[in-house]
């Protein structure tokens, strides 16, 4: 067949198997004879490893086979014959199952009959694959001793890597040769038990008898530039397999002794051996001449940088284009600025019509050089002809409708715009096309947010789509406006920050008058003409407000009521709001788009806001994203007008008057003296230790808690002397950069420094810097620094700094790995995963996932923090439209409401408490009811969203920001509890034995109320072991006694006795007890040697003599009112025995023990509870609907499953997602001996066989005519 | 209910209740093949307070309204 032509047909299904020797020569037609490459001319020998019929590699050639060039010839298959069969050395694993689960005389499998059948059921019904009943069959046949269909002997298969099977006991070596034999003997219906799939791939395949050689295509040679050829790793190793095919046939023929013929071999089977695999196989490693390993043709696959990851899933685009970003406040939001030099680059196909041929034309004539010009002229042939001044004018005359022009990009164009790493969806965003005289792109600062783009140096990419379609795409679905809503917290993520803040609030602030110029310059912003507001002041001149000129850019029908970041939250502790009449403007009041009371910051206006419904997020979801960002792009633009724009700086700024120094300073040397104390304490052994911490570290906590505290009370200082007045103050406190804590740091102090959460200990020998004493106890000598940044710090100080400040740095690095891995393994789990026409979030393969994503079917991007639809407003209209008309009672009106089913429950509940507050008619509830339906219509997730990515990116995003190391969580300082990414990658590994599993154990009634109850309870739950007790042992080893003195304080503590523990031992066997004292007890051990005495020994000193063994720690804590036990161990099956307990509420950390008691169910709720318990530990929030996803996709089969390639990726996905996953090699094996069909359903393959996946407008499928 | 089972209530189990057949026929009707949905295992202690047996469904209150159902399957196969 000549290539390159011919039909196009779509890959529905890859079929895996092992060749037969009868196929391999079918495919490869060219036979090679001799491992010479080149002749002494140095062109390629014919049948030698670069024979040219093999395919060309250099352009003009033509192919001797199928007479194509370079382009179009796709290479063509060698052959090479053996001179005896080798071993395959992928399959010898499964070779070896084969042989070992077959009789040797009969090659029937080694089961009774009836048993054979039964497991061949098992895999005609699909229940369990090949593999997994050979794994069953091999089990089960070592016991067995004779053949049991024909009673012959059954003889031990011995395999010693890498290639040699022996039969019985290293005695008779079994030959490659014989190996094919017996495994051909085996009979097809034998084959599906040993593994096999007799169809695809006969056992006896996996003995090679000819070799397939790869086309000279995948391993070209290459020239250097000394002239030298360098041939490639594959062709080095087909010269050393001819060579040795050749010495093996010579000797054979040549009739020489065994052993050398022997020899021959081996090197053939090494050989062939690392053509295939050459890592970790156990054969000698092949080697370059450089001592490099060869990369043999299956470690080419594997890996990031291996076939599968890097060419298959990830490929490579034209129309690209990549540059330093920089910020351009008067562009629009959804603009991005293009260098003319790559505007002349990236081109767009324009097919010439009557229409535009004029237009056309121009582009041409201006060629390639000038601006708006055009790159190439393509015929209706198909040739491409690059414009030049040369032929310019005569492709002028030749245009005519039907050809094609590439012509520049320009202003207005859709273009993708998009910064690496893409952690979620908004990383990707379509932009406007805005060509500007610079060598950066330029973006607006208020969509840095989703790129978490910032401008020191950061590179982003633009992507120019070609087709109508995808250009229509880019800017109808891609495009910034209709993406300002994180999916991650469902609020704007698209917004002001930083300068953009300051200004606003500087604007909206009660002193802010601007004169008639002032507010033109504002008001010019708004790009058409309007009636200025009446001013606030007529008199000597006119000024108006600044809320008057920001109020002009609020829509008329937006309400707003918030409070600002300035807040100071009075009313917190017992305290009162006093509202419109705040002294900080914090309390917002925005009435038909007044700004009435209050300033526009970062928690009313600031993107981002995770936790809080701001007046942006309000903007969008009452206008819409087209009207919302135009908004407020325009608003931004007034705000960055001087001079509320200008924010100065100077030292004073961070100076504090001298008597709060002095302040500062007799606070740092009074916890000064109280740390010494302490430590004092330590050593003296004075210090009462807080329960369940060892001395030590009572005293490291009592320390870091009051030097801690001098920097909260400096803090408070900092606070109370500095005012809005103070630009730096300003910006801490409307959260547009910065923090009370910096400013404390600058201005007093800067702290205690920390290393992994303690204190500074490491260094030299007992002594952090040589310029202390030897276990110095004062704070300095352990990190603590008294300076600020504003005094300076000593160089001690500074070294400490130093040793936090590096910690920082490791830690960023170890994170973004670890937290890239998880992504990428949620991100596995999760990615075929799209809401089907039923609403149903379904996988490829169409298995039920969710019913309706989230229970309500709602996209997380329009939740809004709960506020998706403006009922309020929906309400108040209906009920003016009905007025006149007769009222309903609100139990009728509730009944209405919940006519409309489709509508979540949630979103009804919030009409009826709307509506219980209005009368309304009949008429007006409907009309509600019906615009609310409309409403949720919209914002629902539609058909086709490719809704598993996005919720696995919600996850994996946020992940970055996770800490490596957090042990606890805040208020129990007792138990520890691993959080953080720790935390994250335990839930989604499915861990069976968490790292720190605590029990939270809820009590009944009057236990609960009475705290000496409850302690009571938590004292027989603690664990006390005899090690625990013991003041003093004494060994005897020559009787084989021990005596224990017990530790009468800790036995009181335990609420124990003498007896109990006498008692506890005497149930161990072997061991006698025996009271010698009223405190002490002697234990005879019966042993026979010193050792097993030792093991008896550490088995007494571990008897667990009261309470439930493995309840390390348990803390009573007041909960809500009620008391609550806290246990640090994975007992909560023992704990529920208890009677005191409430089973109902009582958990476990560990989900796999609640999965063991109350069901999947409950289980898969725990780790939603627990993975969210993570997120919000450290404030992030991430909408609960995307976890369920996950923890949905992890307990869909009733069992826990880990995510990644042992759990869901194993059991629901296919065989190209596995191997571009992890263990590429083996899941290729894999595959190939049990002949798997994978469907092309998924993502990943989708891409991999260059098919658009089933996702979005994908899912859509035109039918021509009727289907047959 | 079969014999002997007891209510097994937790705070983190959501309402169950094994469905009936009509029920059971209406979301195939509505969902499709039933070997697709999600499932629970005969092991599992919800399906052992229920006594439900291989092939039954059981449906669960899950958040903002939702509804799930799990189909009991043999365990270890």
């Amino acid at each position: 067949m000549s290539s390159g032509e011919g039909k196009l047909f779509v890959i529905d299904e890859v079929e895996f198997g092992i060749l037969s020797p009868e196929e391999i020569r079918k495919i490869g037609k060219v036979k090679l004879s001799t491992p010479q490459i080149y002749d002494e001319d140095g062109r390629p020998v014919r049948g030698g490893p670069l024979d040219p019929r093999m395919g060309v590699i250099e352009p003009g050639e033509v192919c001797q086979t199928c007479g194509n060039t370079l382009k179009k010839c796709p290479g063509h298959f060698g052959v090479i014959e053996l001179a005896r069969p080798v071993l395959h050395i992928a399959f010898t694993k499964y070779i070896y199952q084969a042989l070992a689960s077959t009789c040797m005389k009969c090659k029937r499998v080694l089961l009774p009959k009836e048993e054979c059948e039964r497991l061949r059921k098992l895999v005609k019904e699909g229940k369990k694959t090949p593999l997994e009943v050979a794994k069953i069959v091999y089990n089960r046949t070592r016991k067995v001793k004779e053949c049991p269909h024909c009673g012959t002997p059954v003889k031990k298969i011995k395999f010693t890597p890498p290639l040699t099977f022996y039969l019985e006991d290293e005695t008779t070596r079994l030959w490659p040769n014989d190996i094919r034999a017996w495994l051909e003997d085996i009979r097809d219906e034998d084959c599906i038990l040993v593994g096999f799939d007799p169809k695809n791939s006969r056992p006896e395949n996996t003995v090679l008898t000819v070799i397939l050689v790869p086309p000279i295509t995948i391993r070209p040679s290459i020239t250097l530039e000394t002239g030298e050829k360098s041939e490639d790793d594959l062709t080095h190793k087909l010269v050393d397999i001819l060579r040795a095919n050749i010495s093996l046939k010579e000797a054979i023929q040549g009739g020489a002794p065994a052993s050398t013929v022997e020899d021959h071999m081996y090197m053939l089977e090494i050989n062939v051996g690392t053509l295939y695999r050459n890592t970790g196989m156990g054969i000698p490693l092949a080697v370059h001449r450089t001592k490099r390993p060869l990369k043999a043709l299956m470690d080419r696959w594997q890996g990031k940088t291996g076939r599968f990851r890097l060419n298959l899933v990830g490929k490579r685009v034209n129309y690209s284009s990549r540059t330093v970003i920089t910020p351009d406040t008067m562009i629009d939001l959804d603009e991005v600025g293009v260098p003319i030099s790559i505007a002349k680059v990236l081109t767009i196909p324009v097919h010439v019509t009557e229409s535009n041929i004029e237009e056309v034309k121009e582009l041409v004539k201006r060629g390639a050089d000038e601006h708006p010009g055009a790159n190439y002229v393509i015929r209706p042939t198909g040739d491409r002809v690059k414009i030049s001044s040369m032929n310019k004018d005569r492709l002028i005359e030749e245009l005519e409708p039907g050809y094609v022009v590439e012509r520049h990009l320009r202003d207005g164009d859709p273009v993708i715009f998009n910064r690496h790493p893409s952690l979620h969806r908004l990383s990707i965003l379509g932009h406007r096309v805005r060509v500007l005289p610079y060598n950066s792109f330029t973006l607006h600062p208020a969509v840095c947010p989703p790129y978490n783009a910032d401008f020191d140096g950061d590179e982003m990419n633009v992507h120019a789509p070609q087709l109508f379609g995808a250009r229509v795409e880019v800017s109808e679905i891609l495009n910034v406006k209709n993406n300002m809503l994180s999916p991650r917290f469902g609020g704007a993520i698209v917004g002001p920050r930083q300068d953009y803040i300051t200004s606003l609030y500087k604007l909206t602030r009660k002193d802010r008058f601007l004169t008639k110029a002032e507010l033109g310059r504002i008001l010019a912003t708004l790009e058409e003409p309007i009636d200025p507001p009446e001013p606030a002041i007529l008199e000597p001149i006119q000024l108006w407000t600044g809320k008057q000129a920001v109020s002009v850019f609020i829509p008329e029908d937006i309400d707003h009521e918030d409070r600002a970041s300035v807040c100071e939250k009075c009313d917190k502790e017992g305290g009162v709001c006093e509202k419109e009449l705040c002294p900080y403007e914090a309390y917002v009041v925005i009435k038909r788009g007044q700004l009435l009371w209050g300033v526009l910051d970062s928690r009313t206006i600031g993107a981002m806001s995770e936790e809080h419904f701001t007046l942006l997020d309000k903007l969008i979801r009452d206008l819409g994203g087209e009207k919302s960002s135009a908004i407020l792009s325009k608003l931004l633009k007034a705000a960055l007008k001087p001079p509320h724009s200008l924010v100065s700086l100077r030292i004073e700024d961070i100076e504090l008057p001298s008597e709060h120094i002095a302040k500062i300073e007799r606070m740092i040397e009074e916890s000064r003296r109280e740390a010494v104390k302490i430590a004092e304490r330590l050593r003296k052994e004075e210090l009462e230790p807080i329960p369940g911490m060892s001395l030590e570290d009572t005293a490291e906590l009592q320390i870091v808690r009051t030097l801690n505290s001098v920097r909260t009370r400096a803090e408070k200082l900092v606070r109370s002397t500095m005012t809005m007045r103070n630009s730096l103050y300003m910006m801490a406190k409307t959260k547009a950069r910065g923090s009370p804590v910096l400013l404390t740091e600058m201005a007093a102090l800067v702290g205690q420094q920390s290393i992994k959460g303690k204190r500074i200990s490491r260094g030299y020998k007992g002594r952090t810097l040589s310029c202390y004493r030897r276990g110095a106890t004062d704070p300095e000598a352990r990190g603590f620094i008294r300076s600020s940044y504003r005094k300076g710090l000593t160089p001690s100080e500074y070294f400490a700094h130093a040793i936090a400040g590096r910690e920082t740095l490791v830690d960023k690095g170890l994170r973004t790995a670890e937290s890239g891995y998880a992504y990428r393994r949620i991100v596995n789990a999760l990615q075929d995963l799209t809401v089907d026409y039923d609403w149903t979030v379904r996988d490829s393969h169409g298995r039920i996932i969710q019913f309706k994503f989230g229970g309500d079917g709602l996209d997380p991007c329009f939740d809004f923090h709960g506020n998706p639809i403006n009922v309020h407003k929906i309400v108040r209209e209906e009920a003016e439209e009905h007025k006149n008309e007769k009222k309903i009672s609100s139990k009728q009106a509730e009944k209405i409401i919940d006519e409309y089913r489709e509508v979540p429950e949630w979103i009804r509940r919030q009409v009826k408490n709307e509506v219980e507050r209005v009368e309304l008619s009949e008429a007006a509830i409907r009309g509600v009811m019906d615009r609310v339906f409309e409403a949720y219509d919209k914002i629902r997730l539609e058909p086709g969203s490719a809704i598993g990515i996005v919720s696995a990116e919600s996850i994996g995003e946020p992940a970055t920001q996770l800490t490596l190391r957090t042990f606890h969580t805040p208020g129990m300082p007792e138990i520890t509890i691993v959080m953080g990414l720790p935390r994250i990658a335990e839930l989604i590994d499915a861990v069976k034995t968490p790292k720190s599993p605590y029990v939270v154990a809820y009590l009944k009634g009057e236990y609960a109320r009475d705290k000496k109850k409850a302690q009571e309870v938590a004292n027989r739950i603690l664990e006390a072991k005899l090690s625990d007790l013991i003041e003093e042992e004494n060994i005897y080893y020559e009787l084989m006694q021990v005596e224990y003195v017990l530790d009468v304080e800790k036995l009181r503590e335990h609420n124990l006795t003498v007896e109990d523990v006498e008692k506890a031992l005497s149930k161990i066997s072997k061991v006698s007890v025996e009271r010698t004292g009223d405190k002490s007890i002697l234990i005879t051990i019966q042993a026979d040697s010193m050792a097993k005495m030792r093991a008896k020994l550490i088995k007494v000193e571990n008897t667990v003599v009261k309470g439930i063994p493995g309840a390390k720690r348990v803390v009573v804590k007041e909960e809500n009112g009620e008391n609550v036990i806290h246990i640090e161990g994975a007992v909560l099956k023992q704990v529920l025995e208890l009677e005191e307990i409430d089973t109902t509420r009582t958990y476990s950390s560990n989900v796999h023990e609640v999965i063991a008691l109350f069901g999947i169910e409950a289980g898969r709720n725990l780790l939603v509870e627990e993975l969210s318990k993570v997120l919000s530990n450290q404030g992030i929030v991430v909408d609960r609907r995307h976890l369920e996803l996950l923890a949905d996709i992890m307990t869909r089969r009733g069992e826990l499953l880990q995510v990644g390639r042992l759990g869901v990726v194993k059991y629901e996905k296919g065989v190209l997602a596995n191997a571009s996953y992890e263990l590429t090699v083996q899941n290729i094996v894999k595959a190939a001996v049990s002949g798997k069909r994978d469907k092309i359903g998924g993502v990943l393959e989708s891409i991999i066989v260059g098919r658009a996946p089933e996702v979005g407008e994908a899912i859509v499928k035109v039918f021509w005519g009727e289907p047959s | 209910m079969g014999a002997g089972s007891r209510k097994l209530m937790h705070r983190l189990l959501p309402p169950y209740r094994k469905i009936t057949e009509e029920e059971k026929r209406k979301l195939v009707e509505e969902y499709g093949d039933i070997s697709l949905f999600p499932t629970i295992l005969s092991t599992d202690p919800v399906v052992k307070a229920l006594g439900a047996k291989p092939g039954d469904v059981i449906e669960f209150g899950r958040e903002r309204g939702g509804k799930y159902y799990r189909v009991v399957v043999e365990a270890g196969v």
